[in-house]
């Protein structure tokens, strides 16, 4: 046997330790980068060539990436609902703030405050500083539920200027998943396992998870596809683009449409899908609650003002709002320009009845709403229960969710994260293959010199 | 299981968020004093405290409209007590004419004493009230206007029937007026009838009226005792209004305001978990193998 082998065996071991070394490096340079899978190098010995027996020394078989594929089905699988429910959470949130309850502000106070305006004018209908107060309370009324309406389609609107945030994002991520995959492709041709390449397209896929509830197929060229509501977002090495278009039967706001061919992205879950909830299903039916209200107030008090007669006896049938819901109640500017319609009397004639004052007062516990069966009240209280709940449980699910989501994310930090104390180990193993590979070159170099020696 | 620097890193980051987020909570119910400061933090205990504090909006309001009421009706009873002494002056009049040693001079000189009284009354029945005509319904200005303005024989009555309301209940009033015309309407006649009994100096028709006079202090009586007895409901009601007044407030302040020594506690608590999960993230991220490697 030539003592060349040992030589070159030597000469591999210390490559293979070196590269063994230079995946060490690597893993400790990204401890700290989002996304990074830790690599290891498999070493493996070579067979003997001839009938030595004795082993060619040792090579370097392949390069993993450390990563466990269910971890990361599971974590995309509860992401598009951590997305979903956070997105309604924020929503709600500020709904909650803008009816700011409980107070003494509130829609539910100032109606209240209203009435026992009504109830002090039945006490004094000749004082025109009772008449006055009555309209300055329903000014308010009409000030605090424009202002709800107001606010409500703000937080419709600034729904829709996140959707298009948010689309704008996912269209980007289509094309870093697809560039990757390209990328992905090449490289792996070359026997390359594409290492990092895949670590930057996994987190691309994560955050697109967060987005919208998306469907992956692997392929056995490392490249990816991805779906949406059946339909392929990133085919290979094509994404599709997503547009959105302004309905001007949906108040301006955005449809969300596959550009190819216009038809509606089925995102039912994920950032998009919460977004799309609130703006075209929560929303509407709190702001069509609140309108309902409003307008029930409305129609009654005008009733009941209209059957009264104002100060001078005889004027009657005059109506106290103006408008038809919470977008656009106001007090009759003819009511409050001449305080004398305000129509305290239930009969003509008698200026000092407040009786007609009083039966508007006893509005305030008529049951005319949810079919006869809750006063303005109950209604109001209804509503913002439910409010409440609807928060709890969307920040509930939305926190559970990200629980989850970090106990997942711990998991694939235990199996694909750096660990320092790891490689420090692995660093040490790997110096002292190489200071020993190292001593044998020197000690074959000691052997060939004491034969040439002895020829010489 | 295998532990990298980033599940370390991530789990104590978690830890110190979560006793920073717990943390948070108790000082903001700490500060604020309040257990309910969003629908969410309990909705079924906010509409609870909602329906508590329109409940409380409406019982205030009825404690004034109470108030106001017993002050009205403290007016009219001090009306119909001056009324009274008129009329109790009248008779005692009628008994010092109804006798055969008064000369008629005499009597002429009570038919001026008497028609004094006679517009006192008058001033009395157009008393008002924070711009109310006491006696007259539901019309304004004055309730009764004499046929002339000296020596008048008739009283003209421009109020109506109508009962003033105060509402101190869910469909529960009191009426804060009594009606002026019946009342009036007696005391004006008999007291014209004695006057001009006393001009006409005729003892008969003094006698008569001293009669009708007598009746009339029945009447006035009568709606003493109506006023007292409605007076009495009032104040039954304002006592019962209070009681209501402080149940609502205490189930307010049960549903919505913190028990104070409980959340202090539970804020002392929660400081010392924070503290501790901060000084386990300093031992934590202290040691590594690096630190022995030579």
């Amino acid at each position: 046997m030539a003592i060349s082998i040992g030589l070159n065996s030597a000469v591999q071991s210390l490559l293979a330790h070196q590269q063994a070394m230079d995946a060490v490096t690597h893993n400790i340079a990204n401890v700290n980068t989002p996304g990074y899978s830790r690599q290891r190098i498999h070493l493996g010995a070579v067979a003997p060539a001839g009938s030595s027996g004795v082993g060619q020394g040792v090579e370097v078989l392949s390069v993993e990436r450390v990563r466990d594929l269910f971890i990361d089905f599971q974590i995309r699988s509860q992401s598009h609902s951590a997305g979903d429910y956070s997105a309604r959470a924020d929503s709600l949130n500020l709904v909650e703030l803008a009816f700011g309850e409980p107070s003494d502000n509130g829609l539910r106070a100032v109606l209240g405050q209203f009435f026992n305006a009504w109830r002090d004018l039945s006490n004094a209908p000749e004082q025109s500083a009772a008449r006055s107060a009555v309209v300055q309370a329903g000014e308010t009324v009409a000030f605090v539920a424009q202002r709800l309406a107001t606010s409500m389609s703000e937080i419709r609107a600034d729904a829709n200027t996140r959707l298009e945030a948010s689309v704008g994002e996912i269209n980007d991520l289509a094309k870093q998943v697809a560039a990757l995959n390209q990328s992905i492709i090449e490289v792996r041709a070359t026997g390359d396992p594409a290492a990092d390449l895949t670590d930057k397209r996994d987190l691309a896929l994560d955050r697109l998870s967060q987005l919208t509830d998306l469907r992956t197929i692997q392929h056995d060229d490392g490249h990816v596809d991805v779906f949406i509501g059946g339909r392929s977002l990133v085919q290979g090495v094509k994404a599709s683009e997503i547009d959105l278009v302004i309905n001007p039967l949906n108040q301006n706001f955005y449809d969300v449409q596959w550009a190819q061919d216009g038809a509606t992205v089925a995102s039912q879950s994920g950032e998009v899908g919460g977004l799309l909830h609130q703006r075209d299903t929560d929303l509407p039916a709190r702001m069509a609650d609140l309108n309902t209200l409003v307008a029930q107030v409305i129609t009654d008090v005008n009733a009941v003002h209209a059957a009264g007669f104002g100060q001078d006896g005889v004027t009657t049938g005059t109506a106290f709002f103006t408008g038809t819901d919470a977008t656009d109640i106001a007090v009759n500017a003819a009511v409050s320009g001449d305080l004398g319609l305000v129509a305290a009397a239930s009969a003509g004639g008698a200026p000092g009845d407040g009786s007609g004052a009083l039966a508007l007062a006893d509005l305030q516990r008529a049951t005319n709403l949810t079919g006869g069966s809750q006063t303005y009240e109950a209604y109001f209280n209804g509503m913002l229960t439910r409010l409440g709940v609807s928060v709890r449980d969307a920040s509930g699910t939305s926190q559970a969710q990200a629980a989850t989501i970090a106990h997942l994310d711990q998991l694939r930090a235990s199996v694909s994260g750096v660990s320092l104390d790891e490689e420090m180990v692995a660093m040490v193993q790997y110096q002292k293959g190489y200071e020993a590979a190292a001593k044998v070159i020197s000690t074959i170099d000691d052997m060939i010199e004491q034969l040439f020696a002895m020829v010489g | 299981m295998r532990i990298s620097n980033r599940s370390i890193h991530n789990r104590l980051l978690m830890h110190i968020q979560q006793a920073t987020g717990r943390l948070n909570e108790t000082q903001e119910r700490v500060a604020s004093g309040r257990k309910i400061n969003r629908p969410s933090d309990d909705p079924f205990a906010t509409a609870r405290a909602l329906d508590a504090r329109s409940k409380l909006d409406t019982v205030g309001q009825r404690i004034r409209t109470a108030d106001l009421a017993v002050t009205e009706l403290s007016v009219v009873e001090s009306s119909l007590t001056a009324l009274g002494s008129i009329m109790t002056r009248a008779q005692e009049l009628a008994v010092q004419a109804d006798s055969a040693a008064v000369p008629a001079d005499a009597r002429a000189q009570i038919a001026t004493e008497v028609e004094q009284l006679l517009s006192q009354a008058l001033a009395i029945a157009n008393t008002t009230y924070s711009g109310r005509s006491l006696f007259g319904g539901h019309q304004g200005g004055e309730a009764f206007t004499p046929d002339v303005p000296a020596n008048p024989t008739a009283f003209t009555y421009n109020g109506d029937t109508g009962q003033v309301l105060r509402e101190i209940g869910d469909g529960e009033s009191v009426a804060v007026n009594i009606d002026g015309e019946p009342l009036f309407d007696g005391i004006f006649a008999s007291l014209i009838s004695f006057r001009d009994a006393l001009q006409s100096n005729d003892r008969t028709a003094i006698n008569l009226a001293s009669g009708d006079i007598g009746r009339e202090i029945d009447t006035i009586l009568t709606n003493r005792g109506e006023v007292g007895a409605r007076m009495r409901r009032l104040e039954m009601t304002w006592d019962r209004l209070s009681e209501e007044e402080l149940a609502l407030r205490t189930t307010i302040s049960g549903l919505e305001e913190v028990d104070l020594t409980q959340e202090v506690v539970e804020l002392q608590m929660r400081d010392t978990a924070f503290q501790a999960a901060l000084s386990a993230t300093a031992r934590s991220l202290g040691p590594s193998l690096m630190d022995f490697l030579r």
